[in-house]
């Protein structure tokens, strides 16, 4: 065994099942919202992308909850309830052409909207 | 360059003899009742490596031994000894005043995971893409699923709330999170007495017992690295 996975049996206070498990949504914690962008002359665009469409992506998800809101307050008309939809659809299927064009997966720009949520 | 590891109580007592990075020695700068632990570097900047991040952690948990401590972040980097003492001098009440509060505890860290086997949705689908034209039946069904997430977000805070309360009775101080995956229940770190480690252990082993559908990874005793704010970027 080697010392590092000796030190890190030494740290497992409690583990119940595969820690792969673990590792893999850690991980995907990380990458949820990227830092910095990644500045490589071949990275760069990229990285760029992720954060510009992590944005407008939690914007698209805001507005929705805020229409989704009106829409269950019975404040809208029936024809205003199909303008939104169809309006959000077209988002929607817009994000995933650009998300196709520079190769990100839902899971890149997975947001954790946490407390913010409960605020909307 | 000068890489720092941590800020310690008693600079009088050696640090342990054991190599930092690049093979050189600890030593300690000291500044009053306290001091910096660094090692000479030839680098402007230490890549995070696995191999470069065990010899941090080796570094200052050895140091916990005989010190109260003050971790600094990963990759820590002065020009000169006397840059060292100015931010000794500048922080010095903020670094005894932290010292104290983690002298005798060490952090525990808990990772809960949520294996969902409920009907409810874990993330918005986004695949509900129905026909074009039928902006009200999108919107119904987005109502529906939306209603269906707020249910088992509520029920994931309430789980996460009646985990977190019994460890948070061992612990003087806690930071957590809930959700930032969808599977990741709760993520959380415990500042405990080091002598509550066996305790705060056996509370995780009868929480695991007591609900069957989440999985509790414990790990530590760490340095207290999320209960101290040492400023980092020259």
């Amino acid at each position: 065994m080697s010392d590092e996975q000796q030190f890190v049996n030494s740290k497992l206070l409690f583990e119940q099942g595969n820690l792969d498990d673990f590792a893999a949504e850690m991980e995907q914690a990380d990458s949820a919202l990227p830092r910095r962008v990644n500045a490589d002359p071949e990275g760069v665009e990229r990285g760029l992308a992720k954060l510009v469409l992590t944005v407008i992506e939690l914007l698209r998800q805001l507005l929705e909850r805020q229409a989704l809101k009106r829409v269950e307050s019975g404040s809208l008309t029936d024809e205003e309830i199909e303008r939104l939809g169809t309006t959000f659809q077209k988002l929607q299927a817009r994000m995933e052409e650009l998300k196709r064009v520079f190769g990100l997966e839902d899971e890149e720009l997975n947001l954790n909207l946490g407390p913010l949520g409960d605020l909307l | 360059m000068i890489y720092v590891y941590a800020i310690i109580d008693r600079p009088t007592i050696p640090v342990p003899d054991i190599p930092g990075l690049e093979g050189t020695a600890l030593d300690t700068l000291p500044y009053r009742d306290i001091g910096a632990v660094v090692s000479l570097s030839t680098m402007s900047k230490v890549p995070p490596i696995e191999a470069n991040l065990w010899q941090h952690e080796t570094a200052v948990e050895a140091l916990m031994t005989d010190h109260s401590v003050l971790p600094v972040r990963f990759g820590t980097m002065f020009p000169d000894e006397a840059a060292v003492q100015a931010e000794l001098s500048t922080h010095y009440t903020e670094f005894t005043a932290g010292l104290k509060r983690v002298r005798g505890y060490v952090e525990l860290g808990l990772r809960v995971l949520w294996d969902n086997d409920s009907d409810l949705p874990l993330t918005p689908d986004q695949q509900l893409l129905p026909s074009p034209g039928s902006g009200r039946a999108y919107m119904l069904a987005r109502l529906e699923e939306e209603c269906k997430l707020q249910v088992r977000r509520e029920r994931a805070n309430a789980l996460a709330e009646d985990i977190h309360t019994p460890l948070a009775r061992l612990a003087a101080e806690t930071t957590r999170q809930t959700l930032i995956t969808p599977r990741l229940l709760l993520t959380a770190a415990y500042l405990v007495k080091r002598e509550q480690v066996a305790a705060f252990r056996q509370e995780v082993e009868m929480l695991n017992s007591t609900y069957p559908r989440v999985r509790l990874l414990c790990t530590g005793p760490w340095p207290p690295f999320s209960f101290v704010a040492v400023t980092d970027e020259q």
